[in-house]
């Protein structure tokens, strides 16, 4: 209702207006009658030139804007829908066309970004429009959104775009982008698979063969990088091709997880105490650690570890051990003793251990552990006591 | 048109003047494309000086293309001076005068004086520019052959402007200059503007400009004439160079070509198609070519394109259908029915002047003027201003027969109908949402620019890397050497894991039961030795963090193992080994 409104208010506007003289009008039949769009476009000029304040102007922009458009000439077609914009802030012809275009700007200005927010907000606050604007507007504010590197509300409307219209592969390589853009470790893989749909989707909506394989190239690239190899990527893009987005719990694994993985394996056959060790301190330093550490190690006893003794304090009955684990030198976890050894070991002792994580602490990183002399092994003997010298 | 007149009549001095107005209304037939296709497509890379990587892609790509859209097609690589002649030759000798002649280059070209050269492979280190003129390929020379042969239609496209050694040899101008003495009817291109150079895309398989083209010449379904698909070519060009290059046409072609010819409907999905065909159907309306007229708006609606391009379809057919049968009616003398058929189609398009004009022409050939004498009225209502002129000089000439011819002609010109009612298939103030949603599905936004920048390498978590290198808690036995080495510690041992699952090595694996056991018995003291052999040099062999090279001999603790060889990441064989104290295996390792 909204649109038909606008429609009968323009409509009443332009019937307001008059021809200049029957020359003018002239000029408009030969446009009527143009069967090409530049044949119109150069219509359009002679008017624009001979009728500069033509009382039919906005007609004229319009006009202008439809040839431009049936010609494939877009920046033009953008520059006129500007005009409008300009001209008739209520436009809805103007606000569709910049909308629409927008995103083909190499180089949009800020205020051009403003502009096509209000825009495209235009568009989704008209009820009743015709199929597909409210995706058009949604494309164009996460494009908005991309260009000002606000990734996540990029993301989001880009994911409006692909469930109003799943076909939509174009805005896949854009949410598949921007996703890659953000180089966060969990949007690596859904990166991949919007790319992927990108390049392997082929039915009604896809890209054309060019963008296709562009994608493709860079899918190829970004997957081998990701995954180490091109192992799967087959299995991707016949997934991606099926679904615009992946299943719940679909993951591909990285190159470095899969070292990883074969490297923990390898270091827990070894080494398994070290490998322990490494595995909580990883969880500890990852983005989610305090919540790993609140929830399952605090006050929870750690398995028993193996490292090296770097200072002991205080000197003679010493309650308070540094001990590197990864590297003898550097101290990974501080132990409090309940009570005090009684007596010292020299840095370098190798001990063994347990205890109640206590706190930690990030930078620099340490563990401290509530322990008892009980339950550390490797620890000198004390010796025996002097005997008192008799005179 | 033609007229027809029904013998015996008597001609009126009006009369003569109206066929002759409706004589200027006679029309040119369509030309339809017949004849084969033929190309020649070279392209050179292999230079001795400044080679490229791109143009025998190109020529590659542009062969495939062409095919795609019915070319016969020669195709030439790092093509000598003579090479080209007598390609050149043989592309000539295939055309006839019904045929499209299309000559592609990819590769260096230069011009001299305002002339353009296409360089071959063999181009020689010349002395004079006369001689350098003499090396290479005359672009003139292939235009002045084309016109000797005066093919249909000639295409020709130049890939040819990349910055190149004879330009620089010779300080000449970069580029390529405008083609001077093109031959009739053809269409040149330029990988860029005259005068400037191309880029050759280092980074990719082909140059912009021929990936472009290649590509939607390679799409049957843009069935769009030359020009917009080299519009298309200029603005993809320009998007992926930000501007940098922009490619050229010219062309004095006399009629539209398309790669893929619109008209077979079957084949068509391309969605601007029915958008065309409506522009094909004015142009044939100008023409009054109606039963075309009508077959186009019968294939746009039998497309259902929706939106408004069906609506006009729609909307137009019934005139159109009016046109004819007033035509087919007035060739027929049957002035009366032609009458009717005018006033129909007016009533469907009051614009139509002309419709106006041949209505009076059929009712003034009845004799019927007061109906005759409306319609001119009509025509000064809507006509143009000259419409409303011939109006008023045919009035002029009524007059004498007619009183009310005579008032009309002395009346003021009334005012023009509104733009509106002028204008009543365009829908001001609402956008054409198909043609937007047409614009989207055709046009992609480049964004390479951000591609290009994406990184998806997760780095190696630094904690584990330095676990695995890390010097064992307690000192390692110094007595290690590169024939035998003791028994590691077990941090140590876990160097095994630096060894890259890529590289071709063996391992040396403690069972469960022997780990524990040493676990158990750290000092036990009983040891055995195992030498491997096998293909020297790099081959690692690595048990417990230590790592050798074969030949190696190591002192294992007495103990079971397995011994696997592992190469791209897999075990490719295993073998088990009991190490009793004091005893000495050889194991020969052999690469798969």
């Amino acid at each position: 209702m909204r649109y038909l409104a606008l429609t009968l208010l323009f409509a009443f506007s332009a019937s307001a207006a008059n021809w200049t003289d029957r020359k003018e009008y002239d000029l408009v039949l030969n446009i009527r009658a143009a069967s090409s769009p530049q044949t119109r476009i150069d219509l359009l000029d002679q008017w624009k030139s001979a009728y500069p304040k033509s009382e039919f102007a906005p007609v004229r922009l319009e006009l202008y804007l439809s040839a431009y458009q049936e010609l494939g000439d877009s920046p033009r077609t953008f520059g006129v829908a500007s005009e409008l914009l300009a001209a008739q802030p209520d436009s809805l012809v103007g606000a569709y066309w910049f909308t629409l275009l927008l995103p083909e700007e190499k180089a949009a200005s800020p205020g051009q970004l403003a502009l096509g927010e209000k825009a495209a907000g235009r568009l989704l606050a008209g009820g009743g429009a015709p199929g597909g604007v409210e995706s058009i507007a949604h494309r164009t504010l996460g494009w908005i959104h991309w260009q000002r590197s606000e990734y996540t509300p990029a993301e989001e409307e880009f994911q409006k775009c692909l469930q109003l219209d799943p076909t939509a592969t174009e805005i896949s390589a854009w949410l598949g982008t921007v996703l890659g853009l953000e180089q966060q470790p969990g949007k690596r893989v859904p990166a991949l698979w919007q790319l992927a749909r990108a390049a392997a989707y082929r039915d009604s909506g896809a890209l054309s063969d060019g963008m296709r394989r562009q994608y493709g190239e860079v899918l190829e690239r970004l997957y081998t990088s990701y995954h180490g190899d091109a192992g799967g990527l087959d299995q991707l893009r016949s997934a991606a091709a099926a679904a615009p987005f992946p299943p719940a719990g679909f993951d591909i694994e990285s190159a470095a997880a899969a070292a990883l993985r074969k490297q923990d394996e390898a270091l827990s056959s070894i080494n398994p105490q070290l490998a322990a060790w490494v595995r909580i301190r990883q969880a500890l330093e990852a983005a989610d650690g305090d919540q790993y550490f609140a929830g399952t190690i605090h006050n929870n006893p750690l398995p028993k570890l193996k490292g090296t003794l770097i200072q002991a304090e205080p000197k003679g009955k010493p309650d308070e051990l540094t001990i590197g684990l990864i590297d003898p030198a550097r101290a990974e976890i501080v132990v409090k003793l309940v009570t005090a050894f009684p007596n010292d070991a020299d840095p370098g002792t190798v001990l063994e251990f347990e205890g109640i994580a206590d706190a930690v602490s990030r930078n620099p990183f340490a563990l401290t552990v509530l322990s008892d002399p009980s339950k550390i092994s490797g620890w000198p003997a004390a010796p025996p006591p002097r005997k008192a010298s008799h005179k | 048109m033609r007229i027809v007149r029904s013998a015996g009549r008597r001609k009126p001095a009006w009369l003569k003047c109206t066929l002759l107005l409706l004589a200027g209304l006679a029309s040119a037939l369509h030309a339809q494309e017949t004849g084969k296709r033929v190309a020649l497509v070279i392209g050179n890379d292999a230079y001795s000086i400044s080679p490229l990587k791109n143009a025998i892609n190109d020529a590659r790509a542009m062969d495939q293309a062409l095919k795609s859209a019915g070319f016969q097609t020669i195709l030439l690589e790092n093509a000598r001076k003579a090479d080209m002649d007598r390609v050149i030759g043989e592309f000539l000798d295939k055309l006839g005068p019904d045929d499209t002649a299309l000559f592609f280059y990819a590769g260096h070209g230069v011009q001299i004086e305002n002339e353009n050269f296409l360089v071959p492979v063999d181009f020689p280190q010349v002395a004079t520019i006369s001689a350098a003129k003499f090396a290479c390929m005359s672009v003139a020379q292939i235009f002045d052959e084309l016109k000797r042969k005066r093919a249909k239609r000639n295409i020709v496209i130049l890939d040819a402007c990349r910055s190149n050694p004879v330009a620089t040899k010779y300080s000449l101008e970069a580029g390529l200059a405008k083609p001077q003495d093109a031959p009739k009817e053809v269409f040149v291109a330029f990988s860029t503007g005259p005068g400037q150079t191309a880029a050759d895309n280092p980074n990719g398989r082909n140059s912009w400009f021929t990936e472009a083209l290649a590509d939607y010449i390679s799409q049957a379904g843009l069935t769009v004439e030359i020009n917009e698909m080299f519009t298309r070519v200029k603005k993809r060009v320009s998007d992926a160079t930000e501007g940098r290059q922009t490619p050229w046409t010219t062309s004095n072609l006399t009629a539209s070509f398309y790669f893929h010819q619109p008209l077979n409907a079957d084949a068509e999905n391309d969605s601007t198609l029915t958008q065309k065909w409506m522009a094909d159907v004015r142009v044939r309306e100008q023409r009054e070519e109606w039963s075309e007229a009508i077959d186009l708006v019968n294939q746009v609606l039998q497309k259902h394109p929706g939106g408004a391009i069906e609506e006009l379809a729609g909307k137009r057919m019934p005139y159109l259908t009016a046109r004819k049968l007033a035509l087919t009616r007035f060739q027929a003398g049957d002035y009366a029915a032609a009458a009717s058929a005018y006033e129909q189609a007016l009533k469907l398009d009051p614009f139509a002047a002309d419709a106006a004009l041949q209505g009076v022409n059929s009712y003034l050939l009845q004799d019927r003027l007061p109906e005759a004498i409306a319609l001119l009225k009509t025509m000064r209502l809507r006509g143009t201003s000259d419409a409303v002129q011939t109006a008023v000089q045919m009035l002029q000439q009524l007059a004498a027969v007619s009183p009310e011819a005579a008032k009309e002609a002395k009346a003021s010109p009334p005012q023009p109908p509104p733009i509106e009612e002028l204008l009543s298939d365009t829908h001001f103030g609402v956008p054409d949402w198909d043609a937007g949603h047409r614009h989207l599905q055709t046009a992609s936004v480049n964004i390479t620019r951000w591609t290009g920048d994406l990184k998806m390498e997760v780095p190696m978590p630094v904690l584990l890397a330095a676990a695995i290198t890390a010097p064992p808690p307690a000192a390692a036995d110094s007595t290690a050497q590169a024939s035998a080495t003791a028994l590691p510690d077990q941090s140590a041992s876990a160097q095994a894991a630096t060894v890259s699952n890529a590289i071709f090595h063996v391992e040396v694996v403690p069972t469960a039961e022997t780990r524990n056991l040493r676990l158990r018995n750290d000092d036990s003291g009983e040891f055995g030795y195992v030498q491997f052999d096998g293909p020297g040099g790099e081959t690692p062999v690595v048990f417990e963090g230590q790592q050798l090279v074969l030949p190696a001999k190591l002192k294992l603790p007495a103990g079971k193992y397995e011994i696997r060889t592992v190469d791209q990441g897999k075990v490719v064989s295993e073998q088990d080994l009991e190490v009793a104290p004091l005893s000495m295996h050889t194991i020969q390792v052999k690469r798969p």
